[in-house]
């Protein structure tokens, strides 16, 4: 069959599975829209505001579903503008394929209108990138996109495709559906070694991370801690990986961590690090975290073993498979004691506790949301200290359930992949929290949120300034509060009615119930304006360079 | 930790843009490039890049691995010293005003380089040779008048029966 190269992308894209992209058109894909227009019933196109908002859209789509997300942008302004998307997929390690139309390949290198060299601009933020020279290629190269991007540890990989190619016809060949690349897996004498390790361990102690979720290793996860009594706790990226109820789950490890998980990795003898990079964020002082314990690292990516921290054993392969193998392995154990310190070193030294009063407390918010939206949520966040305080305090029970930009920290992520979440998720209640400094970035996109017919629930934690810097200022710059007092002017139900969706606003603690029901039955996009405190801050902390022993408590 | 001079030979996938890919990787990740060549294999698919790096040991394993992860990169071979047969070449243009030009041709000769005349009293010098070697020629040229030098980075192969496509 003759086809054209707009055409073969369509189809490659469908052969390769994908039912939904997220994109914005342009002159230089003008010819993939055409092809597009044919493909409607089996192809689905979220037209977003702005190009970054189709990156984070296709990102959170991803992470949701552990689908390969697509976004399509035109060349120049389109491509730049997904950069920023682009790199919150690589650091967080989510599959991503990015389309990009480009000039002609007769204008390339001419500084024609709207070219820009993104196969460049994005060498070291993709796994990989492709400039297709010849229609003959691209379905293969679409296909070898998607191996790529999800294969061992999963990231973003870009395709540039000239304009010219995309009107060159040639005979399409479909090909199969792409398959991972074989992984590998560690020694019989590294397990070996490895579960001896754990057979002597006193005080053992899981640190989980995002490789958790993408191997799809939280079951055996589970089973293992079960079986071998050990505590876990998680990065940000592991969170939701083990269900909050469970009674050995520590919470959050790091900076903005739980006391216990903090005082666990100071008091273990062995520390089994799964999918997980201990970042700065993690182990702030990389020479002293769990210095007085044994690392096991389990990790697909073999340059993340002893990268940050010193391991005394890795296992490089697919953690699904390396837990399967130690459950199949171990025998009970038993670790009373030391889990018995844990659980009264927790009752003893909590999170923070929600402030009483009229004024909203986040913390008792986000509490509260979890109790009106069951198990079955979706909770996207933003970035700063709303993002700390949901990571800390939302009950999650299933993985994929918090969405979140963790390593490149993308203020104004949250309404795009909100979107990617919502599309994803149509029966599924999905909750974007965010800070009034991260929604100004990107609020636009509550007119794709409402074009779509999307009922997500934006949830504005309104404290008029950039908390999170302004807590660092507070507590490192003698509270020289330099333009992190935004004090906007926006009035959000106003802006909320504007976009075409509803408006609502909390002050006192006493409305967070009823209007949140009234939200979240609406069957609308809405915003919620709810009022905190400026002067609130995230606790506890460890301040950056430091070790768990530095935490500062703050209650 | 101790630093250490470390020769990796990559072999490549041969088109465009491969290069930019390696030497991105060093820069964006703060490595270190002390020399790089690049050149067509016995099989024209495949380039081999030698790169002179330097770091301790758990860089020099760090940088392994990372170029390892790219697309491009088929397989990486680091050459043991003991191993290790290593040359560059040298061209330098000289100026000898104090020395006739057989006289400059026997100085050439003994310090197993080669010598062109351009013009009178301008010469093109050739080396080929391990890098401490050239070093020291150039020093030697220093008491005529170097006008300009052009080096390359080193190329290197393991003279034993090790190579690049066994399995690191």
């Amino acid at each position: 069959m003759m086809l054209n190269g707009s055409q073969i992308l369509i189809q490659s894209l469908i052969d390769q599975g994908v039912d939904t992209i997220f994109g914005y058109p342009g002159g230089s894909v003008l010819n993939i829209y055409d092809a597009l227009y044919d493909k409607k019933d089996e192809i689905k196109h979220v037209l977003t505001s702005h190009e970054q908002g189709a990156a984070h859209a296709a990102d959170g789509y991803a992470r949701s579903t552990g689908k390969t997300g697509v976004c399509l942008a035109t060349s120049g302004p389109g491509a730049t503008n997904l950069v920023t998307g682009i790199a919150t997929a690589y650091m967080d390690s989510v599959p991503l394929v990015a389309i990009t139309g480009n000039v002609a390949s007769d204008l390339i290198g001419r500084d024609s209108f709207q070219e820009v060299d993104i196969a460049g601009i994005t060498m070291p933020i993709t796994k990989h990138n492709f400039i297709v020279h010849d229609v003959k290629e691209l379905a293969s190269t679409v296909q070898l996109a998607f191996e790529i991007a999800n294969s061992n540890r999963p990231g973003p990989v870009l395709i540039d495709i000239p304009k010219d190619i995309t009107a060159a016809v040639c005979e399409y060949e479909k090909m199969p559906r792409f398959e991972k690349r074989p992984v590998s897996a560690p020694s019989q004498e590294q397990l070996d070694q490895a579960l001896a390790a754990i057979k002597r361990a006193k005080r053992p102690l899981i640190y989980a991370g995002g490789g958790v979720i993408s191997a799809n290793a939280c079951e055996e996860l589970l089973v293992y801690s079960k079986k071998t009594q050990t505590p876990i706790c998680c990065s940000a990226m592991g969170l939701s990986s083990v269900p909050y109820d469970y009674e050995l789950y520590l919470g959050m490890i790091g900076m903005h961590g739980t006391p216990v998980a903090n005082y666990a990795t100071l008091n273990a003898d062995l520390v089994i690090a799964i999918g997980a990079r201990f970042s700065d964020r993690v182990a702030g002082n990389r020479k002293k975290f769990a210095k007085d314990a044994q690392i096991i690292h389990i990790d697909i990516d073999a340059s993340e073993i002893s990268k940050n921290v010193s391991c005394d054993m890795a296992l490089v392969g697919d953690a699904k498979q390396i837990l399967d193998c130690f459950n199949k392995a171990l025998d009970d154990q038993n670790h009373e004691e030391w889990c018995k310190t844990l659980i009264d070193f927790r009752t003893k030294i909590g999170l923070k506790k929600p402030s009483e009063g009229d004024k909203v407390d986040p913390r008792d918010f986000i509490y509260t949301l979890h109790k009106l939206l069951g198990d079955d949520a979706i909770i996207v966040t933003d970035v700063g200290q709303h993002q700390m305080i949901t990571a800390q305090y939302y009950q999650y029970s299933k993985p994929r359930s918090f969405i979140s930009s963790c390593g490149l920290g993308t203020m104004g992520y949250g309404m795009g992949a909100a979107i990617g979440v919502k599309t994803a998720h149509p029966d599924r209640p999905v909750v974007l929290i965010t800070g009034d400094g991260s929604f100004h970035m990107n609020m636009n996109e509550m007119a794709c949120a409402v074009s779509q017919n999307l009922p997500l629930v934006v949830l504005v934690f309104n404290n008029s300034v950039l908390g999170m810097v302004r807590q660092w200022q507070t507590l490192f710059y003698k509270k020289r509060y330099s333009e992190t007092s935004i004090n906007r002017q926006t009035d959000f139900v106003k802006l909320a009615e504007a976009f075409g969706a509803k408006g609502y606003r909390i002050v006192l603690r006493s409305e967070i119930e009823p209007v949140m029901k009234e939200a979240l039955e609406c069957g609308k996009p809405c915003i919620i304006d709810c009022i905190i405190d400026p002067d609130d801050s995230v606790y506890p902390i460890i301040p950056p360079g430091k070790g768990a022993d530095d935490i500062i408590y703050g209650n | 930790m101790n630093q250490k001079k470390v020769v990796l030979s990559l072999l490549v996938s041969n088109h465009f843009g491969v290069l930019t890919r390696v030497t991105n990787l060093f820069s964006s990740r703060g490595y270190n490039i002390i020399s790089l060549s690049v050149g067509e294999t016995e099989n024209p698919k495949f380039s081999r890049i030698t790169i002179v790096t330097s770091g301790d040991e758990a860089i020099i394993n760090q940088i392994k691995l990372q170029c390892a992860k790219l697309e491009d990169v088929k397989a990486i071979q680091e050459v043991k010293d003991s191993e290790l047969y290593m040359r560059e070449v040298v061209l330098v243009k000289v100026k000898v005003s104090y020395m006739s030009e057989d006289e400059f041709m026997r100085f050439v000769e003994v310090n197993e380089a080669n010598a062109y005349r351009i013009a009178q009293q301008l010469y093109m010098v050739e080396m080929c040779t391990g890098t401490q070697a050239i070093d020291a020629f150039i020093d030697k040229l220093e008491m005529f008048e170097i006008v300009e030098i052009a080096r390359t980075g080193g190329c290197a192969l393991a003279m034993s029966t090790a190579t690049v496509y066994d399995k690191q």
